[in-house]
C-alpha cells in the first residue's frame, strides 16, 4: 500500500478531507521527529514503539571501492511492534 | 535520559501545533496507526510518505525501515560526519589501543628514567684514570655517597643564595688540593652532581620568584594605596553622579531633570533597584521556538507539561500558546521560579491544571 491509498483509507476513517489528512499526518511525523530526537520513546498503544537506537563507529569495506572506511557514529530511528499488533497479524496470517 | 511518551502528551502536542483539539489529535493519532495495523493484514507493507516503510515477513514479523527524510532528522546530531577512508596500515586492534599505547609510552618514559640513574652506568662514567681507585670505593658506598654528594651540593647551594660570588671564591681558596681530589670523584660526571646542580637551579629560581612576586605585590599594593587615597574625594562624588544619571536615563525615571548638586535626592533613584534589574536580566535565559512550547519545555526543564509557565512569562509575546510563530524568542523562566521540578509529581499536575485553564481562556 502506498502513501496515497493510505491517506485516503485515513481520510475517511478521520473524517477528514485528502489534504487535511495530509497535513495532519505530516504533523504528526514532525512531531514524532522531535520526539525522537529529544531521545526520548514515543509509545503507541495496541501499535508499538519508536524509540532510538545510538551506532557507534566501526570499520567496514565499501563494495564499490573495496577500500576500508571508518563510518561515522549515528542515531536509527527503531520501530518495536507491540504484542497486540503481532499477535492480529500472526491470527491474520 | 529517555522518557516514554505517551500517546495522550502526544497528542496535546500535535494539537498545540495544529491546532485541532487534543481530544480530536489523539482519535486522530490512534486511528493513524490502526490504518497502519489493519492495512498489514492485508498487504505486506504500507508505506507513509515521510515516516517509513512498514513491512510484514512470512512469519508475521512486523520491520519498519524509516524514511530518508525521517532517518536524516532523527540522526540530525551526527549528521555532519562522513565515512573516511582508512589506510592499509590501520587496523581495529590500533584504532581501539590508543589509550593502552598512550599508558605504554609513559610507563616506558619512566623506565627510561630508571635507567639513566641506574647505579651500573655509574661504573662508566669516570673518564680520569687517576681516579680509578677512588671511584671505584665510591661505586661500592654508592647510596652513602649519593646522600653526602647531595648534603654538599645543599650546602653550596645554601652558600650560594647567601653571599653570592664571594662565598663560591672563598669557598676556593680554603679547599686543600687533597679534598679537591677527592670531591671531584665523590661527585661522578653524571649522576649526583647533575643532580646536584639541578636542584640548587631550581631552588635558586624559586627564591627568584619568591622574591620577585613578594615586591611585585608591595609595589602593587603600594601603588593602589596612593591612588585611592589621593584620587577617593572628589572623583569618587561625580562617579556617583554620572552613574546615577545613567542608571536614571536606564529605567526612564522621569525626575531625570532633579538638581544634581542635592545630594540628598539622587540616591532616591534607587540603585539597588537598577542593580537587581541588571542582575535579573542576566540570569534570564533566552530561546527561539522551533515548533512548539512544549519542546522548549523539554529541552530547558526535562518534561512537556511545563511549556505554561514559558506561555506565561511570554504573554507579551505569544498571542495565542497553541500557535507560535516559528523563530519566535522568548525568554525561559528559573525553574526554582514556578517551582518547576520534572521529577515531581505535584509539579506536573500543576502544570496541567493551568494548562486546562489556559485551554478554557482561549476557547472564550
Amino acid at each position: 500500500m502506498d502513501n496515497k491509498q493510505y491517506i485516503t483509507r485515513l481520510s475517511r476513517r478521520a473524517t477528514l478531507n485528502y489534504k487535511e489528512t495530509q497535513q495532519l499526518v505530516s504533523s504528526a511525523i514532525t512531531m514524532i521527529t522531535e520526539v525522537l530526537a529529544q531521545d526520548d520513546l514515543l509509545a503507541i498503544p495496541a501499535f508499538g514503539t519508536f524509540e532510538t537506537e545510538k551506532k557507534d563507529e566501526y570499520i567496514a569495506v565499501d563494495e564499490n571501492s573495496g577500500q576500508r572506511m571508518l563510518y561515522p557514529p549515528s542515531v536509527i530511528a527503531k520501530f518495536t511492534p507491540g504484542t497486540i499488533l503481532t499477535k492480529s497479524i500472526s491470527n491474520q496470517q | 535520559m529517555k522518557q516514554t511518551i505517551a500517546i495522550s502528551a502526544f497528542a496535546e502536542m500535535l494539537a498545540r501545533q495544529s491546532g485541532y483539539t487534543s481530544d480530536f489529535c489523539e482519535h486522530f493519532v490512534v486511528e493513524m496507526f490502526k490504518t497502519i495495523a489493519d492495512s498489514l493484514k492485508e498487504a505486506s507493507a504500507v508505506s507513509v510518505k515521510g515516516l517509513g516503510t512498514f513491512t510484514v515477513d512470512d512469519s508475521g514479523n512486523v520491520g519498519f525501515i524509516p524514511d530518508s527524510s525521517f532517518a536524516t532528522d532523527v540522526n540530525a546530531p551526527f549528521d555532519c560526519f562522513e565515512p573516511e577512508p582508512l589506510d592499509d596500515d590501520v587496523t581495529d586492534e590500533m584504532l581501539s589501543m590508543d589509550d593502552t599505547l598512550n599508558n605504554a609510552e609513559t610507563v616506558e618514559g619512566i623506565d627510561d628514567t630508571d635507567e639513566e640513574i641506574a647505579p651500573e652506568d655509574i661504573s662508566d662514567a669516570p673518564s680520569n684514570p687517576e681516579c680509578n681507585e677512588v671511584a671505584e670505593t665510591i661505586i661500592d658506598d654508592c647510596p652513602m655517597k649519593e646522600n653526602t654528594s647531595d648534603e654538599g651540593n645543599e650546602n653550596e647551594s645554601d652558600i650560594m643564595v647567601e653571599s653570592g660570588e664571594q662565598s663560591l671564591a672563598h669557598k676556593a681558596d680554603e679547599t686543600p688540593e687533597t679534598e679537591r681530589i677527592e670531591q671531584t670523584p665523590v661527585v661522578p660526571d653524571d649522576y649526583p652532581e647533575g643532580d646536584g646542580r639541578e636542584k640548587s637551579k631550581r631552588r635558586s629560581s624559586v627564591w627568584a620568584f619568591l622574591c620577585g612576586t613578594a615586591c611585585g605585590a608591595i609595589v602593587g599594593a603600594a601603588v593602589t594605596y596612593m591612588v585611592l587615597v589621593s584620587g577617593a574625594g572628589p572623583e569618587s562624588e561625580e562617579q556617583i553622579i554620572l552613574g546615577e544619571q545613567q542608571e536614571a536615563e536606564v529605567l526612564d525615571v522621569e525626575n531625570t531633570t532633579a538638581d544634581r548638586d542635592s545630594t540628598n535626592q539622587l540616591p532616591a533613584v534607587t540603585p539597588e533597584q537598577s542593580i537587581d534589574s541588571v542582575c535579573s536580566s542576566d540570569t534570564v535565559i533566552y530561546d527561539t521556538v522551533t515548533t512548539t512550547l512544549a519542546q522548549l519545555s523539554r529541552k530547558h526543564y526535562g518534561s512537556y507539561e511545563f511549556w505554561v509557565y514559558i506561555y506565561e512569562e511570554n504573554k507579551d509575546v505569544i498571542s495565542d500558546p497553541d500557535r507560535v510563530e516559528p523563530d519566535t524568542r522568548v525568554r525561559i523562566p528559573d525553574a526554582e521560579k514556578y517551582g518547576i521540578d520534572a521529577n515531581n509529581r505535584a509539579s506536573i499536575n500543576n502544570a496541567l491544571k493551568k494548562s486546562r485553564e489556559i485551554t478554557r481562556q482561549n476557547k472564550r
